[in-house]
């Protein structure tokens, strides 16, 4: 990455960390140019997590009681807590690797990076934990989503016999998965609704943790790839700015869960009272 | 390599070649000290009804998200080392964040849209 | 990969300078190539046969329309049709059109670097563009798609039967391409810019593409993540846009506009700064109030974002929002009335030629300021009331897009050809063909104007028969305008075989490209260029104000930069 040369021309220096492509003037001006490059494409992201936050904030505004309890429902507190505590001490680490890096202590970029790597590891088994819950109870948005709010009665209709359900009851989740053929008429009116408010905010939910999910995950794969040329002492790597340039992706990622976190999984009833009137 | 002093403001390495100026390692303690702390208080803040103290409604959420850009703030001026850089990346690094709350405009249509009692046309 | 030579003595003439075009001709070294003025060659082939299939869509079109009934395609055939057009021309031939080839192409030559900041990223962002382009063409040859380009929801989501996935995904790489070419020039007119080239020297046809580059940046991850959203939507049914399942359709439309707004002005502000440099150059005087024409590219940039909502006057949102489009869509004519009057200021006591470029940017002045002034009628709530859907807003938005931005391109590219081919065109086919467009353009487009008023609504292949005769004018007119397109598509690849050798300066023009060879070498410049000169220092009476005629070339113009022996830059001044 650091030694992007124009028609694959060699760089002008023999030491990584003065070399710079043909097309430069001068190293700084390179340097520069890559962190100025980064932030511009960081801002791109910004907007692209920003247009989701705001479909979020959108159906909080027209749904705002309804939105909040089934988050306090349904998402885990402590688990999101775990969560940021692990994605703020790996952006620690990586600020070390990057630090490491600009002082050329290479065991130390290693050893960081690899925490970080496992840092972003515990974060996907945590969320894969609460993934998988979600799985469990139906409530992947699509075809196989089934959703009755707390207690509700249902009247479910399963091959043409009327049962009364309590959500919970595991036979319901049961009939879904094997795809029988069965309909869930509500006996509250607000069940039908309440399904629906549930499907979107799970929509929003699985869409805005699912991308931080895919960009934690590019970040190991980028770490990985960077540990590797490192190992086989690729000219490519041997400066810090790769490093820096990844340290600032992932710190992104970071921030991203930091807004995430309160918005999804902190929501309390106290916002319901307000938007109600 | 340890001898660096870490506790001086803003350490230079002096190689030969090579002087590359580095965030001190207790930089990054005492911000990610901080981060600590505000994470605690953003879930503190969720148990809490805060509008029942001062009476603003939907305070918390609000307070919570305060929290979040405080915390966002010291990432990016620390940890992204944007308070040592050039202003052209003060700037980019501003652009986006000063930039998204146009985005959020399109809410000022939810808010308003219910304001008149004609029927939409 | 690495014989290019890195240096040449300017003044041995012995042997021909390998330039970027010949010092290679391996298909490797074109496909991996991380020089931008291949990268621009490259995009414009791609766009020119983007332009190609929208183009072959708008005469079928057109050809349906020329009878009130549908007989010539069914109506799922015809919906199918103007969609392919719409979303080919917007998102695969508009948006890159003038800044991933000319922009490409100029960006560094006009600021004296040796390439963008970022080779790789650039070469990344057209194989992005030919990724999405394919999914284009498969998604039309599976049976194209019926949404409209506008891809609005419910029906794409719920109840289309089109390709509407791989459609999305098309356009969803083409926004990368945009993005990943917008960070590019950023980064490259902040950090690559030669010295003594202060924000204040830069071209405007600069300034035009770093506010294109914002709009880039800043709007498209929104409407990627709305495609995305649309994506899920239609395979899982989350119901997010979905009325049905409480979802906000509305939602999906601000989302979009959002982004697609905006777009509208990465189409035209590249074509402004295409305009501005032609201008300039053919009335052999300085651009009359460059800071405003600078800075009116960045207010059109950002004024742009906060106008979305009025395309969505009828769709129930907010009224108080509606009031406030309407208001903010009426400063946009603001900013672009600036340009359009300094055009018309720099214009006035020149010295005036009308060379095939220049009729192509007169041209745009006149199509531009009826497609911008209708702008207006429509920004008008109550009028957009009646006119929205309608034929009216077609024709607005052609003469903008069509009567602007392609003809902006047109001229650029005809104003740019000999710099970037080393040939010279035939002159006297160029003029006929850029009359030919502009009279086939106003007579496809003004009748529309006409009968959308009247009341003949968009995207329908049925209509009562007292609006067939506009129709069969309109038809009239998109022939000869095809005509017209075709032409230079005829001259321009004649001149690569039989052209005349192009002199480095062909119009007499005091940009810092015209300083470098036709074709430049590979590395833009012999030595890195020192500019102690303002933009367009063109003397008006003075030697490069005498020139007359593009054959007659003058090599010795060439400019040797802090060399020994070189003559000053052209349009130095004097004692400054």
């Amino acid at each position: 990455m650091s030694v992007e040369t124009l028609h694959g021309e060699p760089v002008q220096s023999d030491d990584p960390h003065q070399a710079f492509a043909v097309h430069y003037k001068e190293r700084k001006q390179q340097d520069e140019s890559y962190i100025v490059g980064m932030w511009t494409f960081l801002v791109t992201e910004i907007m692209f997590f920003g247009a989701l936050f705001l479909a979020y904030i959108v159906f909080r505004n027209i749904w705002p009681g309804e939105l909040s309890e089934i988050s306090r429902e349904h998402l885990n507190v402590k688990l999101g807590f775990i969560n940021t505590l692990i994605l703020l001490t790996s952006s620690l680490t990586m600020a070390m690797a990057v630090q490491s890096a600009q002082r050329k202590i290479e065991g130390r970029v290693y050893f960081f990076m690899f925490a970080t790597i496992a840092l972003a590891l515990c974060f996907m088994g945590v969320k894969f934990v609460e993934y998988s819950k979600k799985y469990n109870e139906n409530h992947v948005p699509g075809p196989l989503f089934h959703y009755v709010a707390e207690g509700a009665e249902t009247k479910a209709t399963v091959a043409g016999v009327e049962v009364v359900k309590t959500e919970g009851s595991t036979e319901v989740a049961h009939e879904a998965e094997h795809g029988r053929k069965f309909s869930l008429e509500p006996v509250k009116g607000s069940a039908t609704s309440s399904a629906q408010h549930a499907e979107i905010f799970f929509s929003l939910y699985f869409i805005m943790t699912g991308l931080h999910g895919i960009h934690v995950i590019l970040g190991v794969l980028v770490m990985l790839i960077i540990i590797v040329m490192m190992w086989f002492k690729s000219p490519l790597v041997a400066d810090f700015m790769p490093i820096e340039m990844t340290g600032l992706y992932w710190h992104f990622v970071d921030i991203v869960w930091i807004f995430l976190y309160p918005a999804l999984y902190l929501a309390h009833p106290d916002l319901q009272k307000f938007l109600h009137g | 390599m340890a001898k660096h002093s870490e506790h001086s403001e803003a350490v230079v390495s002096h190689e030969e070649h090579h002087e590359h100026h580095y965030t001190p390692t207790s930089h990054f303690l005492v911000v990610f000290g901080f981060l600590m702390i505000m994470l605690f208080a953003t879930v503190g803040a969720a148990f809490v009804d805060l509008s029942k103290v001062v009476p603003i409604p939907g305070l918390n959420i609000i307070v919570m998200l305060l929290i979040a850009t405080v915390k966002a703030s010291a990432v990016v001026l620390v940890f992204m080392e944007v308070r040592k850089g050039t202003r052209l990346v003060w700037m980019w690094a501003a652009v986006g964040f000063v930039w998204l709350p146009t985005m959020l405009g399109i809410l000022g249509d939810y808010f308003t849209r219910n304001w008149t009692t004609a029927r939409p046309w | 990969m690495s014989d290019i030579p890195v240096h040449h003595d300017p003044h041995s003439h012995d042997q021909p300078e390998p330039n970027y075009l010949n010092w290679s001709h391996t298909v490797k070294d074109w496909l991996l190539t991380g020089d931008h003025k291949r990268i621009g060659m490259l995009y414009l082939i791609s766009v020119t046969i983007f332009f190609i299939v929208g183009g072959v869509a708008a005469m079928f079109i057109r050809v349906e329309l020329l009878t009130p009934k549908a007989d010539l395609f069914s109506l799922e055939t015809y919906n199918r049709i103007f969609s392919a057009h719409g979303i080919v021309m917007i998102f695969f031939f508009l948006i890159p059109s003038i800044p991933a080839t000319l922009g490409n192409f100029l960006i560094p030559l006009m600021i004296g670097a040796k390439d963008l900041a970022f080779p790789r990223l650039n070469l990344l962002s057209w194989y992005i563009y030919v990724i999405g382009g394919t999914f284009a063409v498969l998604a039309l040859v599976f049976g194209g798609v019926d949404t409209g380009w506008t891809f609005y929801t419910p029906y794409s989501s719920m109840f289309s039967n089109g390709n509407v996935v791989l459609t999305i995904f098309a356009a969803f790489f083409a926004g990368f391409s945009s993005i990943f070419t917008g960070i590019n020039f950023i980064v490259t007119i902040h950090k690559m810019r030669a010295p003594g080239m202060t924000w204040f020297r830069l071209p405007l046809f600069v300034w035009a593409h770093y506010a294109t580059s914002l709009i880039m940046v800043l709007g498209t991850p929104v409407v990627a993540i709305t495609l995305l959203l649309l994506v899920a939507e239609r395979s899982l049914h989350l119901g997010i846009f979905n009325p049905n399942n409480g979802g906000d359709p509305v939602l999906f439309q601000h989302m979009f506009w959002f982004y697609s707004h905006p777009a509208v002005y990465i189409m035209i502000l590249p074509g402004m700064g295409v305009i501005s440099e032609i201008i300039a150059c053919f009335s052999r005087k300085r651009i009359f109030g460059y800071s405003f024409v600078a800075f009116s590219s960045l207010a059109i940039a950002l004024l742009g974002f906060f106008v979305w909502g009025h395309h969505m006057f009828t769709t129930g949102q907010s009224m108080y929002l509606g009031m406030v489009f309407s208001i903010l869509s009426f400063m946009v004519a603001v900013p672009s009335a600036i340009k359009v009057f300094n055009w018309a200021s720099t214009l006035h006591k020149g010295r005036v030629s009308f060379h095939s470029p220049m009729l192509y940017a007169l041209g745009f002045m006149g199509l531009f300021l009826i497609g911008g002034l209708t702008g207006l009628f429509l920004s008008t709530m109550g009028v957009d009331i009646h006119l929205q859907d309608t034929y009216f807003v077609v024709a607005h938005f052609h003469y903008v897009m069509v009567g602007g931005a392609i003809m902006a391109f047109l001229g650029g590219v005809h104003f740019w050809w000999p710099k970037m081919t080393g040939r010279m065109y035939n002159e006297n086919m160029a003029k006929v063909a850029a009359v030919m467009i502009f009279v086939g353009f106003n007579a496809t487009f003004f009748p529309q104007f006409i009968v959308g008023y009247l009341g003949m609504p968009r995207r329908y292949a049925v209509y009562p028969e007292e609006f067939q005769f506009w129709h069969i004018l309109s038809t009239m007119g998109a022939t000869l305008l095809g005509l017209g397109y075709a032409m230079p598509g005829v001259y321009l690849v004649a001149s690569l075989f039989n052209g005349k050798k192009a002199p480095a300066n062909p119009w007499g023009a005091v940009g810092l490209e015209w300083h470098a060879d036709s074709p430049p070498s590979p590395h833009n410049f012999h030595e890195t260029p020192i500019v102690t000169w303002e933009a367009y220092e063109y003397d008006i009476d003075g030697e490069a104000g005498m020139y007359d005629g593009p054959l007659e070339g003058n090599e010795e113009k060439r400019t040797n930069f802090g060399g020994e022996s070189g003559t000053e830059p052209a349009g130095h001044p004097a004692g400054d």
